[in-house]
């Protein structure tokens, strides 16, 4: 994990960078971020798998797979870091180095890369979460294909006691695990914030208690999120001007989609004919009415898959938001509540699969429900949590000062105040929900036949199943349409609520 | 007519002070330390007084604000409104804020609406009478399905000064109201805001204004009660005589400033 994660700041500081000073690699850089961003990674695991693994047909390439997922996780909103920092270094600082005439690695050595660390540091914070997440849950993707498993790691240990019932040892692990987030968010993240605050360039007012939410709000809401959906974000943009752009970006994405797409098949047909020379698949003949008879299905899955996340995000919803409000707005609560929320949030939820699946007793729609609830949650309470702390305390005392009834605070002021920030945890919840699905709809390990839990219909489940038995081309075409149809639904639908509201509903304006 | 440190409303004939804040003292606590933010402030104000409270910054001047307000409770010493101690806000008291809160998914009438909303004792027909007369009162009339975001400072001030003056308060409480607005802005409003808040016509009965613009103190008040540095003392209190409108250019004027400096400094 820590290889990916070094490799991902690596890559990050290149194409930060790159994007940051030149236009050209802006242009091509940044909305291709976007789009990777926005699609479920863990679906392109199958395929990188076997790829890699075809490569070097060893425990070497499924570790190989798995750093490489966790990279692929964490590294972009690193990058979007990196990029956001260099992009607002104060111009005087260029300026003073090419009147200085500095050398180009002397200005990456002594300006970019200080100027990035703290967004570094932020962001890495965000992006261990995301990047345990995918640990665990790739680790334990590659039980379901007995040839190539990982042998060591927490994921796969944990799966390993709950088959064999170890639940004490189950229990130390889970322990194991949490203790490891406690020492690596509060001890060795913290440090690496704090010493990266001297590399600010605007020494902000400091106070003697940062609050690490609101960090990482400013950083989803105003980054990551706001990125994902515009090019050119801002208030400063007014409507005729992204009228305008609207339908630049519109092409722009198309032709990304486009491209991803055309990638996608030769790379699939490379990797076909690398596996049937290797004698482990053989290549399917590719007819528009197969094509057809396995789209269907997929769509079906698709569709499945689809109602099973909203009506989830509806429950995430309903407790959620209020908790959220209720948490922040009790400032006792809220110093007691939300370390321990922060700890339990870090608990990755394909470590508690077997755990699930106990408890549901077989029912494999309530495990999936439970896999993806923990997945949605913590991004919906915290995304409000951070909102209504962003409210400034004069609205608590106008409250006080004009005797408003509670019913009338919440309804005009808390409910409203925290609207931009439960839009943009909601988008990323659901972002979430579609990743958790790969290991929530179907799970099985590899030396069994009766798979430990799994749904009637759902995206995921196909995709695992397909995975498994090796059938690229189901693989690929759910792949496809799973990306595609995420994509095409977060630039129509997400992205006006997230205009629409970011517009109605903040109040520093 | 300056007294060091001394409780007012000692004089004799004049009626019984509206709030009245007697050895006012407040600690924050600060970790384990207790850190004095005001230490012993006593002030008065009555009917159809307009106090200003100033001092260097940090000297509490807000707290002491919010205290009468019945946000915070001082850790010692009591205020009173009208000889009962103020132990929450109340609908007698009101607030202009300096940074104006207001309702941005709101309508500017529907802002001045909102403290109403949740009065059972008044009708919504007279709430909106009211409304819409307080809007006309602060000169935004059809400006009422305004959003705040498409108003200027200044105009957001006024709404933040109907919103108080529908609540029909007795006592208006003041933080900073013109600092957030530009010079020509809050230049215009102050011209305007004396006789918008003390006339026969309004509730209010006594405004009480924290500040720390001099010009804008004894363009505005009757009296200036002036805090020293942390933790706030009263180091002053200046009546100001003078007939309105003031006149800045006028010699009585920069004597008033000059005192005021010299209690500052």
């Amino acid at each position: 994990m820590l290889i990916a994660l070094a490799l991902s700041i690596l890559f990050a500081l290149v194409v930060g960078i790159a994007a940051a000073r030149s236009k050209k690699a802006e242009a091509v850089f940044i909305p291709t971020l976007d789009v990777l961003q926005s699609i479920p990674i863990l679906g392109f695991f199958p395929i990188v798998i076997l790829a890699i693994i075809s490569l070097f047909p060893s425990q070497l390439g499924v570790n190989i797979a798995v750093i490489l997922l966790i990279f692929t996780s964490m590294s972009w909103n690193i990058a979007f870091g990196v990029y956001e920092a260099v992009k607002s270094i104060p111009h005087e600082y260029l300026e003073l180095s090419s009147l200085a005439k500095t050398s180009a690695w002397n200005r990456i050595k002594s300006l970019y890369i200080p100027a990035s660390l703290s967004r570094i540091a932020y962001n890495t914070q965000t992006s261990w979460a995301v990047g345990l997440f995918y640990l665990v849950a790739s680790e334990i993707l590659t039980l379901g294909n007995s040839t190539y498993t990982v042998n060591h790691g927490i994921g796969v240990a944990l799966i390993n006691f709950a088959l064999v019932h170890a639940w004490v040892s189950y229990t130390y692990a889970i322990i194991a695990l949490i203790i490891a987030v406690i020492i690596w968010r509060f001890v060795f993240l913290r440090e690496f914030a704090l010493w990266s605050e001297h590399y600010k360039f605007v020494e902000e007012p400091r106070s003697v208690h940062v609050d690490p939410l609101l960090r990482f709000y400013s950083w989803v809401n105003q980054k990551s999120i706001a990125k994902l959906f515009l090019i050119a974000h801002g208030r400063g943009v007014n409507r005729f001007t992204s009228t305008l752009q609207k339908y630049r970006r519109t092409v722009k994405y198309a032709v990304m989609a486009g491209v991803t797409v055309l990638v996608l098949l030769f790379s699939y047909n490379e990797v076909a004919i690398m596996l049937a020379s290797r004698g482990v698949v053989v290549l399917p003949h590719i007819r528009l009415s197969t094509l057809v008879s396995i789209e269907i299905p997929v769509l079906v899955a698709f569709a499945y898959s689809f109602f099973r996340i909203w009506y989830i995000y509806m429950i995430c919803v309903v407790i959620g938001l209020p908790l959220g409000i209720v948490i922040s707005l009790k400032m006792k609560l809220y110093d007691t509540v939300s370390p321990a929320l922060e700890v339990i949030s870090s608990i990755p939820a394909p470590a508690l699969l077997p755990l699930i699946v106990l408890v549901a007793s077989g029912s494999g729609e309530v495990v999936a429900a439970i896999v993806i609830f923990i997945a949605m949650i913590w991004y919906v309470i915290f995304n409000v949590m951070a909102g209504v702390r962003t409210l400034p305390a004069d609205y608590k005392d106008l409250a006080r000062i004009f005797q408003i009834t509670s019913k009338h605070a919440w309804r005009e002021i808390y409910i409203p105040a925290s609207i931009p920030a439960f839009v943009t945890g909601s988008i990323t919840a659901v972002g979430a929900a579609w990743n958790s699905l790969i290991v929530a709809e179907y799970f099985t390990t590899g030396n069994s036949t009766q798979p430990l839990t799994q749904v009637q219909f759902g995206i995921g489940k196909t995709i695992t199943i397909a995975t498994n038995q090796g059938d690229l081309l189901t693989l690929t075409l759910s792949i496809i349409t799973m990306t595609v149809l995420i994509v095409a639904f977060n630039l129509t639908v997400w992205r006006r609520v997230y205009h629409y509201t970011t517009s109605k509903y903040t109040y520093n304006r | 007519m300056t007294n060091i440190a001394q409780t007012t409303g000692q004089n004799q004939g004049i009626p019984r002070p509206i709030i009245s804040a007697q050895h006012i003292g407040l600690n924050y606590k600060k970790g384990k330390e207790f850190m004095p933010v005001l230490a012993d402030v006593s002030m008065t104000a009555s009917t159809d007084q307009f106090v200003a409270i100033t001092g260097p910054s940090g000297c509490g001047k807000s707290s002491l604000l919010r205290i009468i307000a019945g946000l915070i409770q001082p850790t010692s010493g009591v205020c009173e409104y009208h000889d009962s101690p103020i132990k929450d806000t109340r609908r007698e008291i009101s607030m202009i804020f300096q940074n104006f809160v207001l309702l941005p998914w709101r309508t500017a009438f529907e802002n001045v609406m909102f403290p109403l909303t949740s009065r059972r004792d008044v009708a919504e027909s007279v709430a909106k009478q009211r409304c819409m007369q307080a809007l006309c009162e602060v000169g935004l009339k059809n400006f009422e399905d305004v959003y705040p975001g498409e108003l200027s400072g200044g105009m957001k001030q006024r709404v933040g000064i109907a919103r108080a003056l529908a609540v029909e308060p007795e006592v208006l409480l003041m933080d900073e109201p013109f600092n957030s607005l530009d010079n020509l802005t809050a230049d215009h409003l102050r011209k305007e805001v004396y006789s918008l808040l003390i006339n026969p016509n309004t509730s209010i009965k006594t405004v009480i204004m924290v500040s720390h613009n001099v010009e804008e103190i004894v363009e505005l008040s009757d009296k200036v009660i002036v805090l020293s540095p942390r933790p706030g003392r009263v180091v002053g209190e200046v009546e100001i005589d003078l007939p309105r409108p003031r006149n800045k250019k006028s010699d009585p004027f920069s004597n008033y400033e000059d005192r005021i400096y010299s209690l500052l400094s």
